[in-house]
């Protein structure tokens, strides 16, 4: 009995131990296109499940009238986007003429240069600000794409197989996103964390962020275009003796909710 | 025929919690079906079938995630080592001890993966965003595990009946 107890224990202490020279190796940047491709695998399955999953929901929706509240929930959720992305555009617009211009630069490139995706996956833990897209490299997808859907910013692709990607959401704490208050022109830097967005601000005295005012990816730095929305300002920490000036943000986006993305393809990050 | 059923149930649990679960992620704490499953399995198992299926379904989830592959596969195993435990040590009450020990594995599950993320400074919240959720997260998989442990109990006597 003791000898199986300690043979249990030693299967268990080797099995960890090789896991961790498994994850050591895979880590390494040398072995990104492998480790994309074995990801990539696994993505047909994934794309069942979603479907088989969407499947069920639709029938069991189908035995009341929650079939026809969840469509038309969906319809008026994709109408609130549409209108807050609009709001979002107009209050940028109302600030400075060349703010539209600029808008309708991205417009125009958003209009034309995208690639629609959908959803097939989401991260497999509580800390993981990932999605899974069921479009890859044959699409012409390629790492570092930026990522939106109507309501605003999504993240950036970060591993792509042939007919797979992974997408680094903004509300992973690792994702920088470079942006503006729209009012204010406060401009920092947002990431994600545990609970709401943060935005780092750069502090101007006597200016400070007004709760609800739309915050926009400024271009700078050349990581995302200008103008995409990335959230609302919720609070706003302001000291004048700071040097270093916080706002939360409430997402554009619902990371549960997203279900198909749009991929920027003809933006190219610096 | 029993390591099949039990390779099919992690495969639809590592499956499901990819492509399922985070759209009804609550507040305070997301569920794991896979640890769930884990526990339950190496209870009723034994060290062999906790260990085979935290390795498989946690390389599942790794496929899933991003970053470095194994993560999950070495996050689970103290799940299946406590399952095993468990079952060996806990005589009667073994309903609250198994949701008890899948609270525990939640623990160390997410220690470990927080625990990766922060130290290898890959994709993910870290350790600091595990604290807020933990107990959340401990909730969600310990109250399901009794359920679990019945159902699989259920599925081994018609397996061994058929």
């Amino acid at each position: 009995m003791r000898r199986t107890r300690a043979a249990g224990s030693g299967s268990f202490v080797t099995a960890a131990a090789l896991m961790v020279v498994l994850v050591l190796v895979t880590q390494l940047p040398a072995l990104a296109a492998p480790r994309a491709a074995a990801r990539g695998t696994l993505a047909p399955l994934e794309a069942l499940a979603t479907g088989a999953g969407s499947l069920v929901a639709g029938a069991a929706a189908g035995f009341t009238d929650a079939g026809r509240l969840r469509s038309d929930n969906e319809r008026l959720a994709a109408e609130n986007g549409r209108l807050r992305g609009r709001l979002a555009s107009l209050q940028a617009a109302g600030q400075e003429n060349d703010e539209l211009r600029r808008a309708l630069d991205f417009q125009r490139g958003y209009g034309q240069r995208t690639l629609t995706a959908q959803v097939i996956g989401r991260g497999p833990d509580a800390f993981t600000r990932s999605l899974s897209i069921d479009r890859g490299s044959s699409s012409g997808v390629r790492s570092g794409m930026i990522v939106v859907t109507g309501f605003g910013l999504v993240g950036r692709v970060r591993e792509v197989a042939p007919g797979w990607a992974s997408v680094q959401t903004v509300g992973d704490p690792t994702l920088r996103v470079n942006a503006y208050a729209v009012g204010s022109n406060l401009e920092g830097t947002v990431s994600g964390g545990p609970g709401p967005l943060e935005m780092a601000v750069i502090p101007r005295p006597g200016v400070a962020g007004d709760a609800g005012a739309w915050v926009l990816t400024s271009g700078i730095g050349g990581g995302y275009p200008r103008g995409i929305a990335v959230g609302r300002i919720i609070q706003f920490q302001h000291r004048d003796s700071a040097t270093a000036q916080r706002a939360e943000l409430a997402w554009a986006n619902d990371l549960q909710a997203v279900t198909a993305v749009l991929v920027l393809t003809g933006f190219e990050p610096r | 025929m029993r390591a099949l059923a039990a390779a099919l149930l992690v495969t639809v649990a590592a499956l499901f919690q990819l492509t399922q679960v985070g759209r009804f992620a609550a507040a305070g704490g997301a569920p794991s079906l896979v640890l769930v499953a884990v526990v339950c399995l190496a209870w009723l198992g034994g060290a062999r079938a906790g260990l085979g299926s935290a390795l498989g379904s946690g390389l599942l989830l790794d496929l899933g995630g991003q970053g470095p592959l194994g993560v999950h596969a070495l996050a689970l195993i103290p799940a299946a080592w406590l399952g095993t435990r468990g079952a060996r040590h806990v005589g009667g009450g073994r309903l609250p001890a198994v949701a008890a020990v899948a609270a525990l594995a939640t623990i160390a599950y997410e220690l470990v993966v927080g625990g990766f993320a922060e130290t290898l400074g890959h994709a993910g919240l870290g350790l600091p965003g595990l604290l807020p959720a933990l107990a959340g997260s401990c909730l969600w998989n310990a109250l399901p595990a009794p359920a679990g442990l019945l159902l699989l109990e259920r599925l081994e006597r018609g397996l061994v009946a058929a």
